[in-house]
């Protein structure tokens, strides 16, 4: 049984194929990294298994049960969390408070009454998990700054923190490592190995080959909407077709 | 106290109504419904209590519950429709609600419901300070947080599990409620109702004080105060005095664009009086500055 499982997902945008009949799977306790050029359908599929937009066809599964026509909502409630590919916190929330609405669906459907509560009255479970998960993102000095006002390599981490603490089981990241400097990258890259020790699935995407190298197990690579490849990071960065339209043959040489 | 009983009873039903706009507005529902709900919340208690004889605290809270009933269809149409268009879309049912209360005899029509018993103003007080610790509460709940999400941003609450429409329609309800206890208090105090009582006006009013304080409890506490009791303290300047308010208006507006708490500044408020209750222990307050922009934030 696939974890998660794509099967022939088409999508289409007024006539043109942003996504032309992409067919993988995760598998689960990996990081499984999806690549490819500007353009090339990266995000529209993210937006398809988190269930903001709906394929033109095909099928998708999670734990072997269907997620067709799931809303994000109930995507978001059987494990699966993302992040975005521009950060969007509620930045009039503080780094703690943004943390307590990705616990919230969870508490809900626990104890209902709990949320009429002010955080940490009546629930110390939920404060608990919701502190752990800041100290363990180096976030615990900035749980009272409103996020708005934070750096924003901070707010990348705050957005993944706030994804963690929904307990996942699949965690999406869409270019975590977008605007970051090299120190930034690095800390990323121990943050997701990190991840996948507690034993959290991620699927990655993103454009900095050598994070993808250093922290993926397997690779999809997408070109205009078409999956063209898809392997270990060594097989793909050896195909020559990625090589050709995506990696090119500069690039590659150092790995 | 130093207020007239009048002026007492008009700051606490105008803040009770300010607090019904406060939790749609939080929850991105752009919903000027108010006088809709403030009416049947008016009518229903006045009728519960005038006609049916029950007591005067029962038919507000029957009141409160027919106003957060009928908000019901204003959700569904909330869930269809978003900001402007809910707006005046909202804006046209209140009036419908007030133009049903114009040709309902039974409640008097036009010409008004008269005889209804009277309370005294203190319990519009005592009602208002209760309503505003309640909104306090929710508002510091994860409740009010997950309210505070969806309007910022519905697509990332969603993909976080919480369900926007439910919290939206219950943001409505809230406020609907609050609205029709307003209205409920409006008409006991007055012992008379009319639709005249209920017209698009008193919207831009309560709109003027919520955006004037800020979007938050303590926003519409303040705002809805002083912009209440400007036209009252100022009538010794006679013709002048609307002209003394549209200056405090547009002189807030343009030094605090945001509201005067545009965040519920209460927790900074307190941490700065003890940072000055002990003017000798200077040696900590030296150290303590890097803590303050922490403290600032913690109760947005």
């Amino acid at each position: 049984m696939a974890f998660l499982q794509l099967n022939d997902i088409s999508m289409e945008f007024s006539g043109i194929h942003a996504l032309d009949g992409v067919k993988f799977a995760v598998r689960p306790g990996t990081v499984t990294s999806l690549i490819g050029p500007n353009g090339a359908g990266k995000t529209t599929l993210v937006n398809i298994i988190t269930g903001v937009l709906k394929p033109t066809s095909g099928t998708l599964s999670f734990e072997g049960q269907p997620l067709d026509n799931a809303t994000p909502r109930r995507i978001a409630k059987r494990g699966i969390r993302r992040t975005f590919q521009t950060v969007r916190l509620f930045p009039g929330l503080t780094v703690m408070e943004n943390l307590i609405i990705g616990q919230y669906a969870n508490q809900v459907s626990e104890r209902p009454f709990a949320s009429l509560l002010p955080f940490g009255w009546g629930d110390r479970k939920q404060r608990d998990a919701a502190q752990d998960v800041l100290q363990r993102f180096e976030l615990d000095m900035h749980a009272g700054t409103v996020a708005s006002e934070l750096a924003y390599g901070t707010q990348r981490r705050v957005e993944i923190a706030r994804a963690l603490v929904g307990e996942p089981k699949l965690l999406i990241l869409d270019e975590p490592a977008a605007g970051m400097n090299d120190v930034e990258t690095a800390q990323l890259r121990r943050d997701i190995e990190a991840i996948r020790a507690s034993g959290v699935t991620v699927f990655l995407i993103e454009h900095d080959m050598s994070l993808v190298m250093a922290v993926s197990d397997d690779i999809v690579v997408l070109d205009f909407g078409k999956q063209i490849a898809q392997g270990s990071p060594d097989e793909v960065s050896r195909n020559p077709e990625v090589i050709k339209s995506y990696l090119g043959a500069a690039s590659c040489a150092p790995m | 106290m130093i207020l007239s009983d009048p002026v007492q009873a008009l700051v606490s039903i105008n803040l009770i109504l300010t607090l019904s706009l406060l939790f749609p507005f939080v929850a991105g529902v752009w919903s000027l419904g108010l006088p809709g709900f403030m009416a049947v919340g008016a009518y229903t208690a006045a009728w519960c209590s005038t006609n049916m004889g029950l007591p005067i605290t029962a038919s507000l809270a029957i009141g409160v519950v027919a106003s957060a009933a009928i908000s019901i269809p204003f959700g569904l149409l909330a869930l269809r429709i978003h900001g402007i268009y809910l707006a005046i879309a909202t804006l046209a049912a209140a009036e419908l609600i007030t133009l049903f209360f114009s040709h309902f005899e039974p409640t008097g029509g036009v010409m008004g419901f008269a005889g209804i018993p009277y309370i005294d103003a203190y319990w519009a007080v005592i009602a208002a300070a209760l309503m505003f610790l309640l909104s306090l509460l929710i508002y510091r709940s994860r409740f009010g947080k997950a309210l505070f999400a969806v309007g910022s941003d519905p697509i990332v609450a969603n993909c976080n599990g919480l369900n926007v429409p439910m919290l939206q329609m219950l943001a409505l309800a809230i406020g609907a409620g609050l609205a029709g206890l307003a209205g409920g208090l409006f008409s006991h105090y007055y012992s008379f109702i009319s639709p005249s009582n209920f017209q698009f006006s008193r919207t831009v009013d309560i709109l003027l004080f919520l955006v004037a304080g800020g979007l938050t409890p303590l926003g519409s506490l303040v705002g809805s105060f002083t912009l209440t009791l400007v036209p009252q303290l100022s009538s010794a300047l006679e013709t002048w005095a609307p002209a003394l308010y549209a200056v405090v208006v547009i002189v807030l507006m343009a030094f605090m664009p945001g509201g005067i708490f545009p965040k519920n500044r209460v927790a900074p408020l307190i941490a700065y009086i003890k940072s000055h209750r002990k003017p000798r222990d200077s040696v900590q307050s030296q150290r303590k500055p890097a803590a303050a922009p922490q403290l600032d934030v913690t109760k947005n």
